[in-house]
């Protein structure tokens, strides 16, 4: 842990003085959080058993997974903080835990109300149609029949489903299956909302509306925790940033200092995805010369002597890294 | 972690989210979701025939086709119907009683593992899953006793008063079984492999509950009538045949039976709460 303190206010942070939370009211506090579960773990199928018994080779069995290691963070209200971290770091078995949805295995955590949390794989009922989803997903939260029945037409207006919203949630694609859950989950306006990486899928419009709800939710001092891989939309949404890695916290603080050493230690896998790009676009422009020398002594399969036309023109890799580098990069929004 | 410390002692609100909420909060929340739970084992129901041709008609075509292999069976080949003289009613409400029993308390070994990923996006109070189940299977129970009526008026049997008192047995019935659903759904999460054995200790009380046959035509033993007799289903489905066919059925059945209920209703939903974080998580 290189710095956790939870004070986001760079003005007040001159010092831990004993007055600098008098303003920030938290609103969840998760004290030491371990999460540890058991797990088939199988053996390499490509060890026979006779010679694993002579190697002394674990066989396969179950096996304790330990996700998250003593995660302690205080969420104060109209804050947003945005969690980072490797695939497999314990993000979302942190969120989940942080919602109170799984038993700790050690630890705390205290809130002023229960956090939504609002996921990908938000378990809504495909077989039933949009409409009913709605329906039962917010009667879950609480809501009353004619509560909903009272909100359905703004509720689907917002989701933007249109006709879809009256088949099976089945038929959606993943887009419209995080309208759905992102609707349901916000309709509700909650204390404390939990993202973890929902808004990915969702398109321009999307997005749109939903960066208009969430605002709308942190003006009414409500309180967010953001996972995503996107670092810029994590920037643009939190002032402050948990790096995660293992289960345990590689650094908490404010989202500028924290996204550049993330990204240091983690060097954008953009720059390989250009590398790669530069090296197809190499090969292209190769093949397209030897297809063109060849069309030409085609051409001139009577001559005798076999010139390219345009010999002067530059060729060798060098050349073809030249001519490929302003190639046009789509989807380049990233952070640099 | 000092700032940490010290906005827990000064914020007073803050409330403990990962610790099983006090029975009397956690009965209170499951009251504030009461038309959840009447929803739930509609939408259920909705999407169970939903691939089939025949759609809902199999929520009525499912007991009686399961009536009809029954009465096949043991009702001329066998002729277990001594001492019976309404076989098919008699029969048929046995089966319709223990399915309902059966189905709940089977299917509970699987309700939470079917609910993972719902528990895991979504907080509700858990014991809704079981309950829930329990709710849909009483549905799916009652066109199963509308066959029953149907067999009795036509066999000959005339309505009487002592059909009003149907009902009330049945909401005995459910109170028991969804006691039943409870216990197991637990256990089910505790012991996944019950789910394979469960089934063959249910078949064994489903001959153990006179669902076929009349024990006293069978034995005299009076200790082994006795074991008829404490058996809460064997006394449930009495009950409704003495409703329906005037069989002579112990007075204190009608202690015994809801007795039964509450014992296990009150006794399973105290069991499950106490386990209530642990459903989410992965076992």
């Amino acid at each position: 842990m290189i710095d956790t303190t939870s004070n986001d206010y760079a003005d007040e942070d001159a010092g831990d003085d004993d007055d600098d939370t008098e303003d920030l009211v938290p609103t969840l506090v998760a004290r030491n959080v371990h999460v540890r579960y058991n797990s088939h773990a199988d053996r390499d199928p490509s060890t026979s058993l006779l010679r694993m018994r002579r190697k002394n080779v674990p066989r396969g069995s179950r096996a304790e997974v330990h996700a998250v290691r003593g995660v302690s963070l205080t969420l104060h209200q109209g804050e947003s903080i945005g969690i980072v971290g490797s695939n497999g770091s314990g993000k979302s078995t942190l969120v989940t835990a942080l919602s109170g949805l799984i038993e700790l295995s050690e630890g705390e955590v205290l809130a002023t109300s229960r956090p939504a949390l609002l996921g990908v794989g938000a378990a809504l009922r495909p077989k039933l149609s949009g409409r009913r989803n709605i329906m039962l997903g917010l009667l879950a939260l609480g809501l009353s029949r004619a509560e909903v029945n009272n909100r359905m037409k703004a509720i689907i207006k917002f989701s933007g489903l249109g006709d879809a919203i009256d088949r099976p949630m089945a038929t959606y694609s993943s887009g419209m299956r995080a309208r759905l859950a992102f609707t349901i989950a916000t309709e509700v306006a909650p204390d404390i909302l939990i993202i973890d990486e929902a808004l990915a899928v969702g398109d321009r419009d999307f997005r749109a509306r939903a960066a208009n709800r969430l605002q709308e939710i942190r003006d009414a001092a409500g309180s967010m925790i953001v996972i995503s891989h996107n670092l810029s939309e994590v920037a643009s949404m939190c002032n402050r940033v948990i790096w995660l890695e293992d289960g345990e916290v590689v650094q908490d603080g404010e989202a500028d200092t924290v996204l550049a050493n993330y990204e240091s230690a983690n060097p954008s896998p953009k720059k390989a995805e250009k590398r790669m790009k530069r090296r197809a676009m190499r090969r292209r422009i190769r093949a397209r010369e030897r297809e063109k020398a060849l069309e030409w002594a085609i051409e001139n399969v009577d001559g005798d002597i076999a010139i390219p036309p345009d010999s002067t023109a530059p060729s060798g890799p060098a050349a073809s890294e030249q001519a490929a580098d302003p190639a046009p990069r789509p989807s380049d929004g990233g952070v640099a | 972690m000092s700032t940490t410390e010290r906005s827990v002692d000064s914020a007073v609100e803050l409330k403990p989210i990962t610790q099983r909420p006090p029975l009397r909060q956690y009965i209170r929340e499951l009251r504030a979701r009461s038309e959840y739970i009447r929803a739930v084992p509609l939408s259920d129901m909705r999407v169970q025939h939903l691939d089939t041709l025949l759609g809902n008609v199999w929520f009525l075509l499912n007991p009686l086709m399961q009536a009809g292999v029954y009465l096949i069976i043991f009702g001329p080949l066998l002729a277990v119907d001594r001492g019976v003289d309404n076989y098919p009613v008699y029969l048929v409400t046995g089966i319709m009683v223990f399915r309902f029993f059966s189905q709940t308390v089977n299917g509970g070994t699987r309700n939470m593992k079917k609910n993972e990923s719902l528990m895991r996006s979504l907080y509700f109070p858990r014991a809704i899953i079981p309950f829930a189940a329990s709710l849909s299977n009483f549905y799916q129970f009652l066109p199963g006793m509308a066959v029953v009526l149907a067999i009795a008026l036509a066999t000959g049997e005339s309505p009487s008063w002592r059909w009003l008192l149907l009902p009330p047995i049945l909401v005995v019935a459910f109170i028991f079984v969804t006691g039943c659903g409870f216990i197991t759904s637990r256990l089910g999460h505790i012991f996944p492999d019950l789910d394979s054995a469960l089934p063959h200790i249910i078949r064994m009380g489903f001959y153990g509950s006179g669902v076929l046959y009349a024990p006293e035509s069978f034995t005299s033993n009076r200790s082994a009538l006795l074991v008829f007799d404490l058996n809460p289903v064997f006394q449930l489905v009495s009950l409704v045949r003495w409703a329906l066919l005037d069989r002579p059925s112990p007075d204190w059945f009608w202690l015994a039976a809801p007795g039964y209920a509450t014992v296990f209703f009150v006794g399973g939903f105290l069991y499950f709460w106490r386990a209530e974080l642990r459903y989410g998580s992965q076992q």
